[in-house]
């Protein structure tokens, strides 16, 4: 295995191969991406989306892109970590110099409010989702089915069939979104408006990038791509696999976050058909749900309820299985696969306790609010750690070196996770900004 | 799958989305005076949800309108409802119904009303309400009834603070759990103090 004391391709001017892979073949194997892409659409996507659009229309949408820019850098700078390393997550925390430590036990608490605190919400969505689409099913009963669902997929230990199962559900997402905004038609002018930053004028922007950034910039997902790599094996030993290997890598980075921009498209325009107009801001899908029906009809409350389903149980299966990976290899010291009896322990465990939260019929809305807000102070934590390595000779032939524009994102990286983790982690310690 | 094959399927798909706003076209129509008036409102309401009319109007006269338009709760079960966002006791739906008019609707304009925030309580009883709207242009008025059907929401509808206390005590909670069962069974090894060489 490759070591970073090792630093392989140290010598060897950075990014001066060109061992790309062809588009089909980068096409043909997005596993990983739509992987990611599922976890980081989530039922916060469309609360947060919700909110956003319910204030700003598409006024917002820039801030998608820039978030999710963000993103594919952080995707990246994993992806570069486990080439350069053979090791993911919580390595890149712990082998920080003096305070590796501190950050591990941050992430491994965060990795466990993943496993409960988000799954709960994702959880009480789907079973709200399956209400939607099958009224004479109770909520309660709808629950404990998505509960035991995810339960049984992560017993049964196989990731192929996982991915498999997360592409598929992200197909359903964009379709049934695309559906949606089809139905109530998309003003592409107001679209390409909110490209454009503009001040917006009920005063909620730094409420809602904060928001954004969180649902767009999970950091749980981030994480999560290391995992999905480590899960197909481990990276090539010589420089010139490894460079074919990042390739392949940044593909599926681009559809893990640019995934995001693109449901946002769709979100975004129903929010700026229907709700906009009338200064209405929802806040959980069960409101989406109602306002799209009187302008698209009746079929829009399954359609819709389908997209939040696979959005949500995607969201439940990835944010558990990150919490499982990173608080498996927080307290053993090793990474380890879906197969791992501990990782199946683990999700779950976490599982049945979110099951539990979500019988007991506790209202989400609030919950997946916070639950950006928690997204967004991880990120900020996340960000930085990544900006350090992207930068770091430890890297070897995959750090930054010269290059502008990966120099340019670890700024942009940087500025997004200061901002959005000092403005959150602030807040706990009663700090307004 | 073949190119040719692929192309049909993406070349369908696409039309069919294109065909979905004409599929999905809803809202009841109704003509008032001068006045082309389509009324939007949800079949489904879940408790503690909010729900909102809206009212699309086209003057399709010559001469410039006024349209009242009078939303009512259901008859005798108006107890059962919040209406608008005001924190109680101000959310109490009046007893005559919300009145809204658009005044100055000219030839060829369209606009909207919207009665927004009609919310059942958490505890509302479930099944089908009618509520109405009436709209009236100069001496003509139409009701527009509004049947929907209240379904079983969340029950316990918790603040901001006690859900932020909730997570963190789950969350410490679980991480003391998982501590304890990696610590004493399965890696005795683990520090929480220890950092990693690369």
């Amino acid at each position: 295995m490759a070591t970073a004391s090792g630093a392989i391709g140290a010598d060897v001017k950075p990014w001066s191969l060109r061992e790309g892979t062809s588009f089909m073949t980068r096409v043909k194997d997005l596993g990983p991406g739509a992987f990611v892409a599922a976890t980081f659409i989530g039922s916060g996507d469309i609360a947060t989306g919700g909110t956003a659009g319910g204030y700003f229309g598409f006024g917002y949408w820039w801030a998608y892109w820039v978030t999710c820019a963000t993103a594919w850098f952080c995707l990246d700078v994993v992806s570069r970590f486990y080439l350069a390393t053979g090791k993911a997550g919580v390595s890149m925390f712990r082998s920080i110099p003096k305070i590796g430590w501190f950050l591990a036990l941050f992430i491994g608490l965060f990795g466990v409010y993943y496993g409960v605190g988000n799954v709960t919400s994702q959880f009480s969505a789907s079973a709200w989702a399956i209400t939607g689409i099958f009224p004479q099913i109770d909520y309660v009963l709808a629950g404990a089915l998505v509960a035991v669902l995810c339960m049984v997929l992560v017993w049964i230990g196989n990731y192929g069939l996982l991915e498999m199962a997360m592409s598929a559900m992200l197909v359903a997402i964009v379709a049934c979104f695309f559906a949606a905004a089809f139905a109530t038609g998309v003003n592409l002018a107001d679209a390409a408006r909110g490209l454009v930053p503009a001040a917006d004028p009920m005063g909620g922007f730094a409420n809602n990038f904060q928001a954004i950034a969180g649902t767009n910039i999970n950091g749980a997902a981030v994480l999560l791509f290391a995992y999905n790599l480590f899960e197909r094996g481990m990276p090539p030993e010589d420089l010139r696999g490894k460079a074919r290997f990042i390739s392949f890598a940044r593909a599926n980075a681009l559809l893990g976050s640019f995934g995001a921009v693109v449901v946002a498209f769709a979100l975004l325009g129903v929010i700026n058909q229907v709700i906009y107009p009338y200064g209405i801001i929802p806040r959980k899908p069960e409101d989406f749900a109602i306002l799209i029906e009187p302008v698209a009809g009746p079929w829009a409350i399954p359609i819709f309820s389908l997209g939040v389903l696979a959005a949500a149980l995607s969201s439940a299966l990835g944010n558990g299985m990150i919490g499982a990976y990173v608080t498996c290899e927080y307290f053993l010291g090793k990474q380890v696969q879906s197969n791992n009896i501990h990782f199946k322990v683990v999700y779950i465990v976490n599982a049945v306790i979110a099951g539990a939260l979500v019988v007991a019929k506790i209202d989400p809305i609030f919950l997946k609010t916070i639950t950006s807000m928690m997204n967004a102070s991880f990120f900020g934590v996340v960000g930085l750690v990544l900006a350090y390595w992207a930068g770091s000779s430890k890297l070897g032939y995959f750090r930054n070196g010269s290059s502008i524009p990966l120099w340019a994102l670890t700024i942009l990286t940087i500025v997004v996770a200061g901002y959005v983790g000092i403005y959150n982690l602030g807040g706990y310690f009663g700090l307004k900004f | 799958m073949s190119r040719g094959r692929l192309f049909a399927v993406i070349i369908a798909l696409v039309l069919s989305l294109a065909m979905v706003p004409t599929a999905f076209a809803g809202g009841i129509d109704v003509k008032v005076g001068d006045v082309q008036a389509t009324v939007y409102a949800p079949s489904v309401v879940w408790q503690a949800t909010n729900a909102h009319v809206i009212v699309k109007m086209v003057n399709t006269g010559s001469q410039p309108v006024t349209v009242d338009a009078l939303f009512k709760f259901p008859e005798g079960k108006d107890n059962q409802f919040t209406y608008g966002t005001k924190p109680a006791p101000n959310n109490v739906p009046p007893k005559d119904g919300d009145k809204k008019s658009l005044k100055d609707l000219k030839p060829g304009e369209s606009k909207y009303i919207a009665f927004t925030y009609i919310t059942p309580k958490s505890s509302a009883q479930l099944g089908q309400y009618t509520a109405n709207v009436t709209l009236t242009v100069g001496n003509d008025s139409k009701t527009i009834p509004w049947n929907f059907d209240v379904r079983t929401g969340a029950v316990f509808v918790a603040q901001t603070q006690s859900i932020v206390m909730m997570i963190y005590a789950v969350s410490a909670a679980m991480l003391v759990f998982w501590f304890v069962y990696f610590k004493f069974f399965v890696n005795k090894n683990f520090s929480i103090l220890a950092g990693e060489e690369l």
